[in-house]
């Protein structure tokens, strides 16, 4: 299938700009730089799966699926992800339940029938090293999953997701005061849509909907875990851990 | 001329026995079959179920005691506050251990040995579990040891647990009138992979291993209440299905409330639809949906269509009394034939007794029936689209409705599901037949 | 394959023409109060001899009557990924004289099935002919109409035919239905239900309520009405207004069962497993294909999938979705990405919990998602509010991403398009 890629996407300078514009009032943000790259899981029984993950470029630690909790804290109403792309296709980032702050601009291209479509739900980020900048403004409070927004039945079983975390209140889950928390972040691979990652893909090389997974993952492991005493990650990330960047507009 | 005459009918001979076939058997009121407690003994053990193809299903189940072992496991019926005591007996092949969860209740075990997520019984062994049934409702009962096997092999059943105050002439589902009813029917709800069971009786557990069976699970049978359809309409323990003793035939009257306990007992989730009316969902996972404690079902919904999630329970009530369909369902009050009153001395539009909506009454039947030879009729049409009443049918034709009751389908809407085995009619489906007042239940 | 359906189709109508298998007893007969001519249209006025009317009023009329005339048999559609797939329905010969119907009937079918559009308070008759299925001569199926989830139904009009009477090839059988309840619902065949579901009977079916007739300027609790605002239950506030409507019918098709069904093959039921998933009877990118689409060669020129699934609205506008699933395999979810969904109904019926008295309004139970999981047989009424949404294009589209796809033709499925302006 023919794809035509229109231009290679949003620069990181331009999208911030173009945000700053937009914004209507001061605000506080919450901004993140992560890398979209390749990776190895390991399961139980041994069998490697190559992913494509998200990592958190600060933090250190590489490409995880899921991949970085991504947590904005109570005051910040702005969430904005600097992205750099280190895979061969282009990718993107949406939220499910936020709105983004932009016109979203799908990538769409021409099929062989002349029929325009869409590749991916908001401009992409191109691949081999591209720049993109992502950011969701009047962020509603509460627990949400970021995940890749272009050739998703491909992308996101890759292991292109991660989970956000937005509070109003610190201590609070809508309202709630709770006293700990624990994330269940479930999902599944189906080996036979995880193909070696060094290889560019136009499309997903096996047919999605024969979808048959293989395993079950709790926040990206099966059980048992690879770490006994992990069997329940709880995905936090320390007050002093990460540096909170705000910028005001 | 197109006009359909319509007659009172004579009962052919046919129907005098299907009646015998179809409304015989089980307890003089409708309530779920089920043995008392709080004391249980079980046994895990194999055997085989029969499913409308012909087949028959190597399965894994619970006997009471040393009984014969059925699918489901034997319902239990106790009561809120009761301290219930299961004792379970492992004579599971295949060095299988055994053991018992309980969603819902908190538990303490005896015996056995420790295993991943209960304590289990060892082969041969026994394990004893203690819990009280602190709250009323419907909740599952299944195997805690390698669940995705021994569940589907068929190791599960349901409880009941009464309301504290539950009174059998006046019963309800939960303390709160708003959880009345007049009939109630288990709806237990469950699939099964005849791969999986075929691979395991004859070669046992251990050769799953080199296929996927248990995560491309892909099931062939369907049930309610361990039957297959056309089976879930037979009478409750009939002798040719012994292994699978219970039916799902939810009968009722104009104007009764029936209550619907659906439980997922299998892996996958399912859409139950009843045809008739809309049901209202009173509670999950036993647990009545109110916004406080004594404000009744005040967050209840209605459904036309309950999605059974595996694992859950849900508690809904269906009412049906024709009320606005704009004829009158009992036929012509101006005809001999057909002549019925509607008396309505409480003011709230219906028949004191019958349920009939007066607002309709004397309205005429809306459209002229097509010839009976450009009709093809089912085993459960009566003849008259009239409620109560029989009309000639060609020969061998219906003789499955011998009171005239008004018949809807109750089935999973994965139409799919309805299916025994690639041959249709089948699977997860049942019918409601809404008798005519005064005619007979069970 | 192409060719030596043609000449069975040719040879089939040919057959069917001539009246070689249609029962000397089987008549078209269309019942509808008001209708003067036969054609399932009330006349409001008497006719004149030549047939147009005239300007005396029909006494007969009422205009609390609506009928509808279906025809029930088979037909082909168009696959997001150019092939054409065989397939049974019901297609709309609402307007044709009775004497045409079975000739104009065949090849009608159309997926989804005719969208069905009432009001609160209609009394409804459904003229149901079952007009043959032209490719497989062979099958003489009958057919019914399920209006699913009808409160308060009777067996005769339910459409099962196990518990019930099904009409056979050449005749016609009337439903009628005295609507009381608005919301959304939805209607299919029910004789061999997984078989005739498979193949495509399924419509829309959704009924207006009775507030939207309210005297402009009634106060709903707060809430002015004005004539032309719409609603989508009696919620007596307003709160589920709305400005424009889609009905999307979540479905799929399995390829090998209907392929095995146009070359007269067993049914492959136990191995049951949908490869083309779709929103009114298309995959993307046809779902944003406003208006019909060009129907496959093999349905003879006619069309066969005229409901789109392009949303558009302008910024600030409220869409009602009146969301059914009627496949016949599995549960789907549908997300809304970026316009936040708010559900009002839930299986025709308005999210609220019962009143206490029968006068307070009971619990508020509507809820704001992104996403709404159905199986089959279920149906809900979710609000996308644009107030806050910046102009653009914006997707519905399926969670289950494996289904992002026709067949193996990616980029397609269970997707469509929100246009804000």
């Amino acid at each position: 299938m023919k794809l035509t890629r229109l231009g290679n996407g949003l620069g990181r300078l331009a999208a911030l700009l173009l945000a700053a514009l937009l914004t209507a009032a001061p605000s506080l943000a919450m901004e993140y730089n992560l890398t979209a790259g390749t990776a190895t899981l390991t399961m139980p029984d041994g069998a490697q799966i190559p992913v494509w993950g998200f990592a958190d470029d600060d933090a250190g630690g590489g490409v995880t699926v899921p991949g970085p909790m991504l947590e904005v804290p109570p005051g910040d109403s702005s969430l904005t992800i600097n992205l750099t792309n280190n895979l061969p296709d282009p990718v993107s980032i949406v939220i499910p339940g936020q709105v983004p702050a932009l016109s979203p601009v799908p990538f769409k291209f021409t099929d062989l029938e002349g029929r325009p479509r869409a590749a991916s739900f908001t401009a992409e980020t191109a691949g081999a090293g591209g720049l993109g900048a992502y950011q969701w403004n009047n962020l509603k409070p509460g627990s949400y999953i970021y995940h890749s927004g272009s050739n998703l039945a491909l992308q996101v079983h890759m292991g292109l997701y991660g989970g956000v975390k937005i509070h109003a209140v610190a201590g609070e889950a809508y309202g709630m005061p709770y006293d700990n928390e624990v994330i269940l972040f479930y999902s599944e691979i189906d080996p036979a849509l995880h193909p070696d990652p060094a290889v560019p893909v136009d499309a997903t090389p096996a047919n999605p909907v024969n979808y048959k997974p293989k395993y079950f993952l709790i926040n990206g492991q099966p059980y048992p875990a690879a770490n006994a005493a992990c069997f329940l990650c709880v995905f936090h990330y320390p007050a002093n851990r990460h540096e909170r960047r705000r910028s005001k507009e | 001329m197109r006009l359909r005459s319509i007659h009172a009918a004579k009962l052919p001979m046919v129907l005098s026995v299907a009646l015998c076939l179809i409304l015989w058997g089980g307890p003089a009121w409708a309530m779920i079959d089920g043995i008392p407690g709080p004391s249980f003994s079980l046994t895990a053990t194999e055997g085989h179920i029969s499913t409308p193809d012909g087949g028959s299903v190597y399965f894994w189940g619970y006997a009471d005691g040393d009984g014969l072992v059925q699918y489901p496991g034997p319902t239990f019926i106790v009561n809120q506050g009761d301290e219930v005591t299961v004792t379970l007996t492992n004579q599971l092949p295949y060095d299988q251990n055994a053991s018992i969860l309980f969603p819902g209740h908190v538990v303490s075990t005896q015996g056995g040995t420790p295993g991943l997520i209960t304590d289990e019984a060892p082969p041969g062994g026994t394990v004893t579990y203690t819990f009280t049934a602190t709250h009323a409702g419907t909740y599952l009962y299944h195997s805690g040891t390698h669940p995705e096997l021994q569940v589907e092999m068929g190791l599960l059943g349901a409880i009941i647990v009464r309301p504290a105050g539950y009174n059998a002439s006046y019963p309800r589902a939960y303390q709160h009138p708003d959880a009345r009813y007049d009939q109630e029917y288990l709806f237990l709800l469950s699939e099964m992979d005849p791969r999986l069971h075929l691979l395991v009786e004859f070669m046992g557990p251990d050769a799953l291993e080199s296929t996927n069976y248990l995560t491309d699970y892909f099931p062939n049978y369907w049930f309610i209440n361990g039957r297959c359809a056309p089976d879930t309409m037979l009478m409750p323990g009939v002798e040719w299905l012994p292994t699978q003793p219970y039916d799902s035939m939810p009968m009722m009257r104009p104007g009764e409330r029936l209550l619907l306990r659906i439980a997922g007992a299998g892996r996958d989730v399912h859409p139950f639809h009843h045809h008739g009316n809309h049901s209202r969902v009173i509670a999950r996972n036993g647990r009545l949906l109110q916004s406080g404690p004594g404000t009744g079902a005040d967050l209840s919904y209605e459904v036309f269509t309950v999605q059974s999630v595996p694992g859950e329970t849900v508690d809904a009530i269906f009412e049906w009394t024709g009320q606005g369909m704009g004829w009158d369902i009992y036929g012509d009050p101006a005809d001999p034939d057909y002549a019925h009153m509607c008396m309505d001395t409480n003011g709230d539009g219906f028949d004191d007794n019958t349920y009939e909506w007066c607002a309709d009454h004397g309205k005429p039947f809306p459209v002229l029936l097509p010839h009976d030879l450009d009709l093809t009729f089912g085993g459960f049409w009566s003849g008259s689209p009239f409620l109560g009443r029989l009309e000639a049918l060609p020969p061998g034709e219906g003789g499955l409705n011998p009171y005239g009751g008004f018949v809807y389908m109750w089935h999973s809407h994965t139409e799919k599901e309805m299916v025994n085995y690639d041959i249709f009619p089948g699977g997860m489906m049942t019918m409601l037949i809404i008798e005519p007042p005064g005619a007979p239940m069970h | 394959m192409k060719q030596l359906s043609r000449y069975a189709a040719l040879l089939a109508m040919a057959f069917l023409l001539l009246g070689g298998s249609v029962p000397a007893i089987a008549q078209i007969l269309v019942q509808c109060p008001g209708d003067l001519n036969g054609d399932s249209i009330p006349d409001p006025f008497l006719l004149l001899p030549n047939g147009n009317p005239s300007n005396k009023p029909n006494p007969e009329y009422d205009p609390g009557v609506k009928c509808m005339h279906l025809s029930a048999g088979d037909g082909y559609i168009s696959m997001a990924d150019g092939r054409s797939m065989y397939m049974f329905g019901f297609g709309d010969v609402t307007g044709i004289p009775e004497d045409r119907v079975m000739e104009e009937g065949m090849m009608s079918a159309a997926f989804p099935a005719p969208t069905i559009v009432l009001d609160e308070g209609d009394r409804f008759y459904l003229n149901l002919t079952n007009v043959g299925m032209v490719m497989r001569p062979d099958l003489f199926d009958p057919h019914t109409v399920h209006w699913h989830g009808f409160p308060q139904a009777s067996s005769v009009f339910d459409g099962v035919p196990d518990a019930s009477i099904s009409i056979n090839m050449g005749s016609t059988l009337t439903y009628f239905y005295h609507v009381v309840e608005p919301g959304t619902y939805m209607y299919h065949c029910h004789v061999e239900a997984t078989e005739h579901m498979q193949m495509g009977m399924l419509g829309n079916l959704y009924v207006r309520p009775a507030q939207n007739r309210l005297p402009a300027g009634q106060d709903l609790n707060g809430f002015i009405h004005q004539a032309g605002y719409k609603y989508a239950y009696n919620d007596g506030d307003g709160s589920t207004y709305y400005d424009v409507e889609y009905p999307i019918q979540i479905g799929s098709f399995d390829s090998a069962f209907h392929d095995a069904s146009e070359s007269v093959q067993p049914l492959p039921f136990a191995l049951m497993r949908d490869d083309y998933p779709m929103l009114n009877g298309r995959g993307y990118p046809d779902t944003i294909v406003p208006g019909s689409l060009t129907p496959p060669m093999e349905n003879m020129g006619r069309v066969s999938q005229t409901v789109s699934s392009l949303i558009e609205a302008s910024q600030g506008q409220k869409i009602l979705l009146r969301v059914s699933n009627l496949n016949v395999t599995r549960f789907y979810t549908l997300a809304s990405l970026g316009i936040p969904m708010k559900v009002v109904g839930y299986n025709a019926r308005l999210l609220r919990g019962p009143s206490p008295d029968g006068i307070t309004p009971g619990k508020d139970l509507y809820y704001t998602t992104h996403s709404v999981t159905l199986g089959g047989g279920e149906a809900l009424d979710v609000i996308l509010d644009t107030a806050d949404v910046e102009p653009g294009t914006y997707f519905l589209y399926t969670t289950n991403l494996n289904y992002l796809s026709n067949d193996d033709d990616p980029f397609g499925g269970m997707m469509t398009e929100i246009r804000i302006q």
